[in-house]
């Protein structure tokens, strides 16, 4: 019967381990579609039973895999801090995660992420781990080419002249770029969120954040100017441009933005740009002018009025072609001279026409002159004559040649030499201007060389204009600053577009550059036009201040360390004191009890055996004790300040005066005095403390009377985030030059004849208000009164 | 238990002490009352209770009809001795008068959580202690009614 029922209860369990079998094969089988591996291992993390996906994996054999042999697959860097993983799972029994590089049966190592489970059977034992890895080869690939892209972003943003900074969607600043950051000089912690608006100049503040609101609102991107605030203190112009990243389903994510000094920009631009203007103006004026000269000269030749002449030797008879006439304005049945060959001249022109003559009737030689004259009508007017000799058996018989009117010509090329003359003035004068200027100007070609050079140029490389002017930069710069230079230029070119500002090194100094394309008629860019200063005063004076306010911040830190050390002592030393006082005081008790009980009991017992002078002794004894007694109660009272404070609440001042006043009930009828108080406000503070000052104060008003009746007046009010209380008495008053003293321990103005007392009240209040975060202090009137004030805390 | 002597009772007092002078002072004290008493004196805490008990040296030491008991004494504290005696049935009906200089509330609170008789702070003025001395014998000795 028994058995019968086993049997079948085992038969039950090994059908249900079946089809349990069967899920947990599909199972498998599913994850492995995911690409990822499904493993089972024994309790002891050995391989018993075939695990084909990770073998196909790692393109082992079962034999290779199996008990520890998987492992050998692992990477050898990994196989320690597998085992750890493995081993603090086994411990602790639970599943663990990690990752490992495995080699795949190509040999290539890949990232897996390897997950386990213990499997536990009734009885809570770790039947077997069961388990996956996944490939995360491409996931980390991505992931570090993420990371690397962002560090590239940040160390590009980072290399730019331009302040960044991020926003999140609802306006609150997440990032400064360290330009950002520098410029300021303010700590990033101080600026996130919305402390950057701190650099801001006030004027530019409530604008800025007007239009910031408006933009978070609606994420359009846009552009202000602001000025911030630089870590010396001047505020320079920036352009702000702030854009907002969308996801991909056009959500507004992020605010980036970025700021552009503007200032210096805007003050080079103008310079650069007056300076091209004119140089523009110059072109223009001169080719104009060429134009002008060219087409008088198109003019005259157009209408080249050439004629004849001769001068006939042997008939001494002169011949004029029908335009020489003309040319002289006689009428055409003119019948010239022989004086006319030089009479129309004017007369510096006669000696060169007769002497030219001379010379070809003499000797044959050729002229070519030109010359000014008066026509019939008196009209001045240039002339070439060009003449030869023509010979008849070796004899000179006649002179002729060719008579032109060139006056026009003439007179457009006297103009435009004129002219020439006013533009070589006007060079000469913008040469020397540009040469005057205390910086290099220069204008290159489109391949790193010098076309044209101010004198700065020249003095700092002592050498001619001649000599620079078609140099390439390579062969007068060191090569990588000649490169760097050619970048700037290939960039202006590139882009069509100014460069301001850039400060770079040049030889050993520094300048700031500012370069400008330069356009031909066509708009082609055929160089750049450049300026810069030499900075290096400035970059020096930065780098002196920088390094000033590097000294100055280690002063401060040194100092605020020192303060800080100084403090602690302080500290430890004040409790050290306060122990003391406490200890000393409740251990000196005892021996003085002793003292004082002892002499009165002699006394007591003795009283008939003693004569006067024992008793007398006796008598200053016990005083003597008693007094170092109330010492050393009151030491204790005020050593008690601090170490047996209780914390703060909220007091009524007027109930803690109540308080004062009853306890001092006694003297009060003594004395008749009278005490007076406003309506006293709620403190912070505490009770019994708080009542002791008041008590002290008014016994002090009551005990230094004067010869009226004590008439004591209490009233507060509030100064700033302090109430101020005072206490004002009709008493002796205090000369002002004890007020430090009477608040110092045992310090006392009087004798303890006048005045008994053992000086501790008002140190006792001066450290109660100091526990209290206020001040105590008076103001007196000896023979009139006192008035003490003291300050406490309403929040 | 008072013990008879010259038709009055004697009485047996208990001072538990470490001071050498503030015992002999309430030894004063107590002599300047005429009330006829035995007077014995230890000096801490593990002779109070070996006394009680009737332990080591104090092996006929008399059973004590009022206990004064300092609180501040060598290695058992003058707490733990009270608490010892209260929790002890056969000395729990002794009455105790914890004799302290200490004011301190907390030493008075702990006391009588101790089921002390009662709390007295030793007068500083001679004259006070000798009449509060005698207050507490007069009370203790003579006024009240103690179970037999």
């Amino acid at each position: 019967m028994k058995k019968t029922v086993n049997k079948k209860k085992s038969e039950h369990v090994l059908g249900v381990q079946q089809s349990h079998k069967v899920s947990e094969d599909r199972y498998k089988s599913y994850i492995e579609l995911t690409g990822q591996l499904a493993w089972v291992t024994n309790p002891a993390g050995e391989v018993v039973e075939d695990i084909p996906s990770f073998r196909n994996f790692t393109g082992q054999t079962y034999d290779e895999v199996k008990g520890t042999g998987w492992t050998l697959a692992l990477h050898p860097d990994d196989v320690a801090k597998t085992i750890e993983v493995w081993n603090n799972a086994v411990s602790t029994r639970s599943s663990y995660e990690t990752e490992y590089r495995v080699k795949r049966h190509d040999g290539v190592y890949r990232d897996l992420l390897a997950k386990g489970s213990p499997a536990f059977d009734k009885n809570g034992e770790i039947m077997e781990w069961v388990g996956i890895c996944i490939d995360i080869t491409e996931r980390k690939q991505i992931e570090e080419s993420i990371k690397n892209n962002e560090k590239r972003f940040r160390e590009l943003i980072e290399s730019l002249p331009q302040l960044f900074w991020t926003c999140r969607v609802d306006g609150p600043c997440d990032y400064l770029s360290r330009q950002w950051l520098e410029y300021t000089g303010i700590p990033e912690e101080q600026q996130l969120g919305y402390g950057w608006l701190d650099q801001l100049h006030p004027r530019d503040r409530d604008k800025t954040v007007a239009v910031w609101m408006e933009k978070v609102k609606t994420g359009e991107s846009f552009d202000i100017e602001f000025r911030i605030r630089r870590n010396d203190g001047v505020y320079h112009w920036f352009k702000t441009r702030a854009v907002p990243m969308h996801d991909a389903d056009g959500k507004i994510i992020k605010w980036f933005g970025s700021n552009t000094d503007f200032h210096e920009i805007k003050k080079a631009e103008e310079q650069l740009k007056n300076f091209s203007k004119e140089l523009e103006q110059k072109v223009d004026e001169r080719t104009k002018e060429l134009q002008i000269s060219k087409k008088k000269l198109d003019e005259t030749s157009s209408i080249a009025r050439v004629g004849g002449w001769e001068l006939d030797l042997k008939k001494n008879e002169m011949y004029w072609s029908d335009l020489v006439k003309q040319i002289h304005e006689v009428d055409p049945d003119y019948h010239p001279t022989l004086q006319d060959r030089i009479n129309f001249y004017v007369p510096e022109a006669v000696p060169l026409i007769s002497k030219a003559l001379q010379n070809a009737i003499n000797d044959g030689e050729p002229f070519d002159i030109e010359l000014q004259l008066f026509t019939a009508r008196k009209n001045l007017k240039w002339i070439r004559i060009v003449g030869k000799a023509y010979r008849e058996n070796d004899e000179i018989v006649k002179i002729g040649g060719m008579f032109q009117d060139i006056n026009e010509r003439k007179l457009a090329e006297i103009e435009s030499l004129r002219k020439s003359e006013q533009l070589q003035l006007l060079s000469n004068e913008l040469e020397n201007i540009i040469d005057s200027i205390p910086g290099l100007v220069f204008y290159k070609d489109t391949k790193n060389r010098y076309i044209r050079v101010n004198k700065y140029i020249c003095d700092a490389h002592k050498m001619s204009k001649k000599q620079l002017e078609g140099l390439d930069l390579n062969d007068l710069y060191p090569r990588e600053q000649a490169q760097a230079y050619y970048e700037d230029d290939l960039e202006v070119i590139r882009s069509r577009q100014s460069k301001i500002n850039i400060d770079e090194p040049w030889g050993n100094r520094w300048v700031s550059t500012s370069k400008i394309p330069y356009l031909n008629e066509t708009g082609e860019v055929i160089g750049v036009i450049g300026v810069s200063m030499d900075v290096t005063e400035r970059k020096l004076d930065e780098e002196e201040l920088k390094k000033h306010r590097d000294h100055l911040e280690e002063l401060v830190n040194e100092r605020t360390r020192e303060l800080d050390n100084a403090i602690i002592g302080l500290k430890r030393s004040n409790q050290e004191l306060e122990q003391f006082a406490y200890v000393a005081s409740h251990d000196l008790q005892e021996p003085l009890r002793m003292v004082s009980s002892y002499t009165q009991l002699l006394e007591r017992r003795y009283k008939d055996q003693l004569d006067q002078d024992a008793k007398d002794f006796i008598f200053f004894a016990v005083d003597g004790a008693n007094r170092m007694q109330h010492l050393i109660n009151d030491l204790l009272d005020y050593s008690r300040v601090t170490t047996r404070g209780k914390p703060f609440v909220k007091l009524d001042l007027s109930v803690v005066l109540g308080h004062s006043i009853a306890n001092l009930q006694k003297k009060i009828q003594e004395t008749g005095a009278m005490i007076v108080n406003d309506d006293l406000p709620f403190v912070y503070g505490d009770e019994v403390q708080l009542v002791r000052v008041f008590q002290n104060l008014l016994d002090n008003a009551m005990k230094f009377r004067g010869d009226e009746p004590p008439r004591i007046n209490v009233s507060a009010k509030t100064i700033d985030d302090k109430i101020q209380i005072s206490l004002t008495d009709n008493g002796i008053g205090i000369d002002k030059i004890y007020s430090d003293r009477v608040f110092t321990i045992f310090q006392r103005l009087h004798t303890k004849v006048e005045y008994p007392g053992t000086g501790i009240g008002l140190a006792i209040c001066k450290r109660t208000i100091e526990r209290h975060g206020g001040k105590i202090w008076f103001e007196s009137e000896p023979g009139k009164g006192t008035t003490f004030y003291f300050t406490l805390n309403f929040k | 238990m008072p013990s008879e002597s010259s038709g009055s009772y004697s009485f047996n007092i208990l001072l538990v002490e470490d001071n050498p002078g503030d015992a002999r002072l309430a030894r004063e004290a107590l002599n300047e009352n005429n009330i006829n008493h035995f007077f014995f004196h230890v000096e801490d805490g593990l002779q109070a209770l070996d006394f009680l008990h009737n332990k080591g040296m104090y092996q006929s030491s008399p059973r004590p009809d009022l206990i004064l008991l300092d609180l501040n004494l060598p290695k058992i504290n003058g707490h733990q001795v009270l608490s010892e005696i209260k929790s002890d049935e056969s000395l729990r009906k002794i009455p105790v008068v914890i004799l302290s200089i200490s004011q301190s509330e907390k030493d008075i609170e702990r006391s009588y959580e101790l089921n002390a008789n009662c709390y007295v702070t030793k007068p500083l003025d001679i004259n006070e202690f000798i009449e509060v001395f005698g207050r507490i014998q007069n009370f203790w000795l003579k006024t009240v009614k103690l179970p037999v």
